[in-house]
């Protein structure tokens, strides 16, 4: 587990525990691109995904009390955002859409909006990997590498046994590892 | 051929969710066990290879970023968190309160038992007085209608005794 992540918060959680807000603000500046990376492939939708973004962070500043300093904070946060985000999905009624949309993610993985982090054949083969998942694998797997969100954590938010929670898991970076095995790039160095 | 312990120690194991033993466990496990020896090992090139902030994090427009750091800098929401020593007192509000009221009501009701109990005490040693001493019909009079420690006694009124009753004077006017 990366623990590093959790000491290196602490002096920032400090500071925002004592009315600093700029210790919130540099807690955001480090996990944004990992809490919008999870959001942008989870909704595929940018315009959304911001949304989702912005709701989540505000949501954090205002409910700074219900965080327990004994747990991680990009956890909690992953938390957060993956709750608002499975909410939008419900009130919107599009829970079958956004299965469905696992398809139509595959063909447009390059014209995802993450033109910076797509610009390389490597970038753009995982994420149309990520994006070909079946959804509950994919929400596992970016819940775990882009959230540290650990396996028992992960079950909790999506209200499974942890062991279907890692079977998920293991489908996931099986189906991953094939697809870059069919675009050439495993193994590639 | 696949083994079962990859996805149940295993995943764990990279998560730095396994216990100890368990840890100790796996590894051993690992020594005898090729599947999840290179299981382990993909999985860790994978990681630093693929599943890197780059590759599956995404950069939010100034948009996002603009909002939340207005929200970060606006007035903190007020909560008992913040509230160093008057949060305490915030928070105590309603305990104290029930307190105080409870006390009350307590202090009432026990105040209000003495109070009884006096009473008829008083009310009992008028009576003996009553008894002992030679009345006239109106010191009865005005005790029974004027002295109001005298109604709350539940007793039943103890009338003059027939010695004290034969000397009662006529009324003045
Ligand atoms: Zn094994």
């Amino acid at each position: 587990m990366t623990n590093y992540i959790v000491e290196d918060d602490t002096k920032f959680l400090d500071q925002w525990f004592k009315g600093d807000a700029a210790g919130f603000s540099l807690l955001y500046e480090r996990y944004k691109d990992r809490v919008f990376g999870f959001l942008l492939r989870m909704t595929s939708d940018r315009q959304l995904a911001e949304d989702i973004m912005q709701d989540t962070f505000v949501a954090a500043l205002r409910n700074r009390a219900q965080f327990d300093r004994k747990r991680n904070f990009l956890s909690w946060i992953f938390g957060i955002a993956h709750k608002r985000a499975i909410d939008y999905f419900r009130h919107v009624k599009v829970e079958s859409d956004h299965v469905d949309d696992t398809g139509k993610s595959i063909g447009s993985a390059e014209t995802l909006p993450d033109d910076v982090l797509a610009k390389t054949r490597l970038s753009q083969a995982v994420q149309s990997a990520v994006a070909k998942l079946d959804p509950l694998q994919r929400e596992v797997f970016l819940l775990r590498e882009l959230g540290d969100v650990p396996f028992k954590e992960i079950a909790e938010l999506m209200a499974c046994p942890i062991n279907t929670a890692l079977g998920r898991m293991r489908l996931a970076l099986k189906n991953i590892r094939k697809e870059l095995e069919g675009q050439g790039i495993y193994g590639m160095h | 051929m696949e083994c079962t312990k990859w996805e149940e120690s295993g995943l764990l194991c990279t998560s730095g969710e396994l216990s100890g033993q368990s840890a100790v466990a796996f590894k051993n496990h690992c020594a005898e066990c090729s599947y999840c020896r290179e299981q382990l090992d993909v999985y860790k090139s994978d990681k630093s290879r693929f599943f890197t902030v780059d590759i599956l994090g995404a950069k939010p427009s100034a948009r996002v970023d603009q909002a939340v750091a207005m929200a970060a800098a606006a007035p903190a929401r007020i909560t008992a968190t913040n509230w160093g020593l008057f949060g305490f007192v915030r928070k105590s509000v309603v305990p104290i309160m029930l307190f105080v009221l409870g006390f009350g009501a307590g202090a009432y009701f026990v105040l209000n038992v003495q109070n009884a109990k006096t009473t008829t005490v008083i009310a009992e040693n008028k009576m003996s007085k009553v008894a002992e001493r030679p009345v006239d019909s109106l010191s009865i009079r005005k005790m029974a209608n004027n002295d109001s420690a005298i109604k709350p006694i539940d007793k039943p009124f103890k009338t003059p005794t027939a010695n004290t009753a034969d000397q009662i004077l006529p009324v003045k006017e």
